[in-house]
């Protein structure tokens, strides 16, 4: 076991001494670092009655989201509140787009303060613009719990999702445990969050097949394939040892990156919304969740999408016999699926596969997304299946992995 | 201890590399000769394990060559072989001493008395990509000799070395060759004329001579002759014997050739060497 750790240093050091390692680490930690303060950076400018251009920094435009939405914290989402909101939001124009001056008026600011209400009812009670929202009455804010509960029902009835009585049956149980009163919790964090962690992760990916593609080919490439599998471990613990190296590297930074994130946003937006029901953050499915779960089962399904990636980048490396093939190969892997536009038409399990490639287990939508698995008629969340496909499939490559560099032949 | 090549051979596609080699090696220096695409680092691939053969075995006292416990005996340089240019020489012997299974403590004295031994000691700390051709190749020897190895398989071990060095390093494969098997293929003749017990001549994939210098000397025995001619006369010579040797002597050719006959009038009969046997056997083909 002595050699083994042994071992594993040393095909660290082989990774993290190349140059083209050390570059790719610097240009992602430092996108990861300052990647999350991206969007307070800067200023808007709009111009105001006297014709004078008056700038407004981007951080104090996001703080005043947040004292908006800490103001209306722990309120629950009932008539009185949506119908406050719809009031505000009728001060503004629903058959324009906004224009930046406009984001600044008194009407736009006092109607921003209900921005986070607009979207819950809008997506709790399937309200497509402005002006649907501004023509709802009172007696269909009283009953937004229950028009919740039949888009819901609706939904699961809708033969065009085409689903088995097993997920209709799976549905009605996460309805049933959900709250039946939505309590409003502000969670910014949260929110920037999942936004910020997808394209981390994205370069993170990217970064992985960079660094480990020569994890074998390499060895290939130097010759030193020779001694490796001359010698008493070359056949087995030194290839364990390239595969722990390659797979510890690649968690090792999304898991750095994931928590220097996190403490990013949560300082900057607020750590608030943790216990409030996942529906008030996801367009997606009511999953009887927090917030805050569901934000570490997406740093989980992150986690694995790295391992799978980091696993398909070690495989290619090992088939390959250049470094620079398994990166052309894992950028196809990353790029081409972001290009790939499935139409509505398509069979449920043609999103159900898409869902499992490396780039879409990243997305926050994603992991909290609608398409369920179901194995033996046992209905299972994206969120836990696809960790444990990712950690199923990171297992078969490294094994296939290990058998092509133990029967590579020197010629 | 027995290394026994029993009817090895390697085939790419329709090309035969190595042609049902059968060997049994005991404890001694062999020499591998061959010119050029012969089947010696073929024939020393599989003896190490990082090429299966076609067809036929390899084992050690009945330890099969793809054992981990074959491995564990081995000690192999190879002819061209990937260096970690960002290691240390001392890493590196370090990270091959962890690939063999030796102990760290163990290896960092092993290391330190071998980096002596190919007088690379005071470049242990050194980054191996500052290193010149011939360290490399020293600190190749050096890393095939940490395990202590009872099979020894080198390619090539001398190729880069100053002549200093390359007799340094003649002189310790000599000894070291009393208790184990020790496998060398140079294109230096004399290299292995000093050293090896026993000679191994292949040519297109097979053993064509197997015996001590003496057995394999003794085919061109009272076949070498050394004369003078003149110019139009060694034209004539080079085209109908192998010639060893060829030197301007004023307005005469000094020639050493082979030939079963006195090839003319005052050619001399003088003792073969290996190299005459060697470029008897290559000299076309190197051409």
């Amino acid at each position: 076991m002595n050699i083994f750790f042994q071992l594993t240093g040393y095909e660290l050091k082989k990774i993290l001494c190349r140059k083209r390692s050390v570059i790719t680490l610097l240009v992602v930690i430092l996108l990861g670092i300052f990647g999350p303060f991206g969007t307070i950076v800067g200023n808007w400018y709009y111009t105001d009655e006297n014709g004078e251009e008056i700038a407004v920094s981007r951080y104090e435009y996001e703080m005043i989201d947040r004292r908006n939405g800490e103001a209306l914290s722990g309120r629950v989402i009932d008539a009185d509140l949506i119908m406050e909101a719809v009031d505000a939001y009728r001060q503004l124009s629903s058959d324009k787009d906004f224009y930046y001056d406009e984001l600044f008026t008194s009407e736009t600011q006092n109607a921003r303060r209900y921005s986070d209400i607009y979207e819950i009812v809008c997506r709790c009670m399937n309200l497509k613009s402005i002006g649907e929202f501004q023509q709802l009455t009172r007696e269909q804010a009283e009953q937004f719990d229950q028009i919740r509960r039949e888009n819901n029902e609706y939904r699961i009835e809708n033969p065009d999702f085409n689903i088995s009585e097993n997920v209709k049956e799976y549905w009605r149980e996460c309805m049933d445990k959900s709250p039946k009163t939505l309590t409003y919790e502000y969670s910014g964090g949260y929110y920037r969050y999942a936004a910020v962690m997808y394209s981390t992760a994205f370069t993170v990916a990217a970064a992985v097949a960079i660094m480990i593609s020569g994890i074998f080919s390499d060895e290939y490439t130097s010759g030193a394939d020779n001694l490796i599998l001359s010698s008493k471990h070359g056949k087995g613990l030194v290839i364990g040892a390239k595969l722990l190296a390659a797979f510890g590297v690649a968690e090792a930074l999304i898991l750095f990156l994931i928590a220097v994130s996190y403490i990013e946003v949560m300082a900057v937006w607020g750590i608030s919304g943790a216990d409030a029901a996942l529906i008030l953050l996801a367009n997606g499915f009511e999953y009887p969740i927090t917030i805050g779960q569901s934000a570490l089962l997406y740093s989980i399904c992150m986690l694995g999408g790295i391992l799978l990636y980091a696993a398909l980048t070690s495989f290619f490396s090992a088939a390959f016999k250049t470094p620079f093939n398994t990166i052309v190969v894992m950028a196809i892997i990353l790029i081409v699926p972001m290009f790939i536009v499935i139409p509505d038409s398509a069979p449920l399990w043609v999103f159900r596969l898409e869902q499992l490639l490396p780039t879409n287990m990243m997305a926050f939508w994603g992991a909290m997304g609608e398409f369920q698995y179901e194995i033996f008629g046992v209905v299972i969340p994206p969120y836990v299946f696809l960790p444990v496909f990712a950690l199923i499939v990171s297992c078969i490559c490294a094994c296939l992995s290990y058998r092509i560099f133990k029967r590579h032949q020197v010629v | 201890m027995e290394l026994k090549i029993d009817r090895v051979t390697k085939k790419y596609g329709s090309k035969i590399a190595c042609d049902r080699i059968s060997l049994t090696l005991e404890k001694g220096v062999y020499g591998l000769l061959g010119a050029n695409g012969a089947g010696k680092t073929t024939l020393m691939r599989m003896i190490c394990g990082i090429l299966d053969p076609s067809s036929g075995s390899i084992s050690c006292d009945g330890t099969d060559v793809s054992q981990e416990e074959y491995r564990e005996l081995l000690g192999y340089l190879p002819q061209d072989f990937g260096y970690y240019p960002e290691f240390t020489a001392q890493d590196f012997m370090l990270y091959i001493a962890a690939l063999k299974g030796i102990p760290k403590s163990r290896a960092k004295v092993k290391t330190a008395e071998l980096l002596e031994m190919v007088s690379l000691k005071n470049e242990a700390k050194k980054k191996i990509k500052t290193f010149s051709g011939g360290m490399k190749q020293r600190l190749g020897i050096a890393q095939a000799l940490l395990n202590d190895p009872k099979i020894l398989v080198l390619d090539e071990p001398t190729a880069g070395l100053d002549p200093k060095e390359r007799i340094k390093f003649r002189n310790i494969i000599s000894r070291m060759g009393a208790d184990r098997i020790i496998l060398l293929s140079t294109h230096i003749v004399s290299d292995i004329e000093h050293i090896a017990n026993t000679i191994l001549i292949m040519k297109d994939g097979q053993m064509i001579h197997e015996g001590s210098l003496e057995d394999i000397i003794a085919v061109i025995r009272d076949k070498v002759w050394e004369c003078s001619v003149s110019c139009n006369e060694a034209d004539e010579y080079g085209a109908k014997y192998p010639v060893i040797n060829t030197r301007n002597e004023g307005d005469m050719v000094f020639l050493r050739l082979v030939s079963v006959e006195k090839p003319c009038e005052g050619a001399e009969n003088v003792e073969a060497s290996l190299e005459d046997l060697y470029l008897y056997y290559f000299s076309k083909e190197e051409d």
